[in-house]
């Protein structure tokens, strides 16, 4: 084939491309047929054999590589009567909460839902670029795209892509993720932004005069409407005072040890918000009882 | 196709899938579209070509498109190659991935700045090489299996 021809094959298959891209780009076409067909398939495939790894290493763990197991009870139990306790005052902690939200009319934050589910992969192939990781849940079963993700030690990312029963979360590390964010202490605002793999997150934003200690736990503020207000989601390591800028240089941990990550909770948005629940206080011990069924929506309803 | 043949090209999938779990930013599929092209058979290339990039599309994180310019650069570095080396040479299939290494640095690179994207260029560039190193000893390995279980199975 000479140069001539290998250039006439060349340049419609270029424009040939170019115009699929951008339609792509404009549609979304080709991504959901490959987030409904590609990424399902992955799902089906990796199920297995994380079903079957689960399984050896539950054996070894459990029948064994037993040693230790007599410390572990020992210092568990030890634990358990430590949060026994701590329970027992947080359970009076909230009840009090319950009546001063009562007495100044503030509605609760939403009740949202979490579902649990399984990590199945890391990045996975030449294509994977960002930080994410690959669930075992996908849009029928509660991973839309744009739901958060999270562990009980704190916020892990959103739901990037998703298949029927598969789903791609992007980490909070990836430097493409933001979370609005509020100091637990201080409540100094934010925007946590991804430094991707292996360097520290970075608070953005934050006001030359604010206050902000390091050690300090940064949680979801909820301004963003991404996710639900309260989540921990990393640990300030530095503040550093401004040179000619109007912000503080912040840097932060995440609470979330993503390398070992095998479990995950889906953060599901109610379906409405519900009016102040009007729940009746027992004066005699002051503890509240939850109302199960939500207000008239009539009533309930409030603006987004 | 053969079903000793189909459930060769089956069990590649799935363990080409396993291997990308282990190995994260490595396209293992790869491995089966060189075989498929040593053994010149456009009917093979008609439906593994669409089921690896959908796989691979699937399970990555950047828009629609950058596996079409991959495979794409994959079948032209090979139809250029071939030129100069028989197709099963050792020699060739190394300049091949050397090559591939180099096409998945820049295919990456260009497509996430296509899309706003902040990549870290030290990782891809360990990715690209580790891709480059897989490549050969990987695709003998495949070869020598696919020789044993499918022996009806020639090359060009």
């Amino acid at each position: 084939m000479t140069p001539k021809r290998v250039i006439l094959l060349l340049v419609p298959i270029l424009f040939l491309y170019l115009g699929l891209y951008s339609w792509n780009q404009r549609t979304g076409t080709l991504d959901r047929l490959a987030d409904n067909t590609g990424l399902e398939v992955v799902g089906a495939v990796l199920r297995p054999a994380l079903w079957a790894h689960d399984r050896v290493v539950t054996f070894w763990d459990h029948y064994i590589n037993l040693v230790g197991v007599r410390e572990d009870h020992d210092r568990l139990k030890a634990q358990l009567e430590v949060t026994s306790r701590q329970l027992a005052q947080y359970a009076e902690d909230r009840a009090e909460l319950s009546r001063l939200r009562q007495l100044l009319t503030l509605a609760p934050p939403d009740d949202w839902q979490a579902v649990g589910a399984r990590v199945l992969a890391s990045r996975l192939g030449p294509q994977g670029v960002l930080d994410t990781i690959t669930i075992d849940h996908g849009y029928f079963t509660g991973a839309a795209p744009g739901t958060p993700v999270a562990t009980h030690l704190g916020v892990v990312g959103r739901v990037l892509r998703s298949g029927p029963h598969t789903a791609s979360v992007l980490l909070l590390v990836d430097s493409g993720s933001r979370v609005s964010v509020i100091s637990h202490d201080n409540r100094t605002q934010g925007v946590l932004v991804g430094g991707g793999p292996g360097n520290p997150l970075e608070v953005r934003y934050v006001a030359v005069n604010a206050k902000l200690d390091e050690g300090e736990i940064l949680v979801t503020s909820g301004l963003d409407g991404a996710f639900p207000k309260g989540l921990p989601v990393a640990r300030v390591i530095t503040v550093t005072p401004p040179d000619l800028s109007m912000f503080q240089g912040v840097l932060a941990a995440p609470l979330v040890d993503f390398e070992s990550l095998e479990e995950v909770l889906l953060m599901q948005r109610p379906p409405a918000r519900y009016a102040l629940q009007q729940a009746p206080v027992h004066a005699s011990n002051g503890t509240a009882q939850p109302q199960t069924q939500p207000a008239p929506a009539t009533q309930a309803r409030k603006p987004r | 196709m053969s079903p000793r043949d189909a459930l060769w090209w089956m069990t590649f999938l799935v363990v080409g899938i396993w291997m990308q779990l282990l190995l994260p930013g490595i396209d293992a599929l790869v491995i089966g579209l060189i075989i498929a092209l040593q053994e010149g058979r456009l009917t093979r290339l008609l439906w593994l070509l669409p089921t690896i990039i959908l796989l691979q599309e699937g399970m990555g994180t950047l828009a629609f498109g950058s596996t079409l310019l991959w495979y794409g650069a994959t079948i032209a570095l090979f139809y250029m190659g071939r030129w100069l080396f028989e197709v099963e040479n050792f020699v060739f299939v190394f300049l091949l991935s050397a090559c591939l290494g180099l096409v998945h640095y820049l295919i990456s690179d260009m497509m996430a700045s296509l899309q706003n994207l902040e990549l870290p260029l030290r990782q891809l560039m360990d990715e690209s090489i580790l891709q480059a190193l897989f490549i050969p000893p990987t695709w003998r390995a495949a070869l020598e299996l696919r020789r044993r279980f499918v022996p009806d199975a020639h090359p060009l």
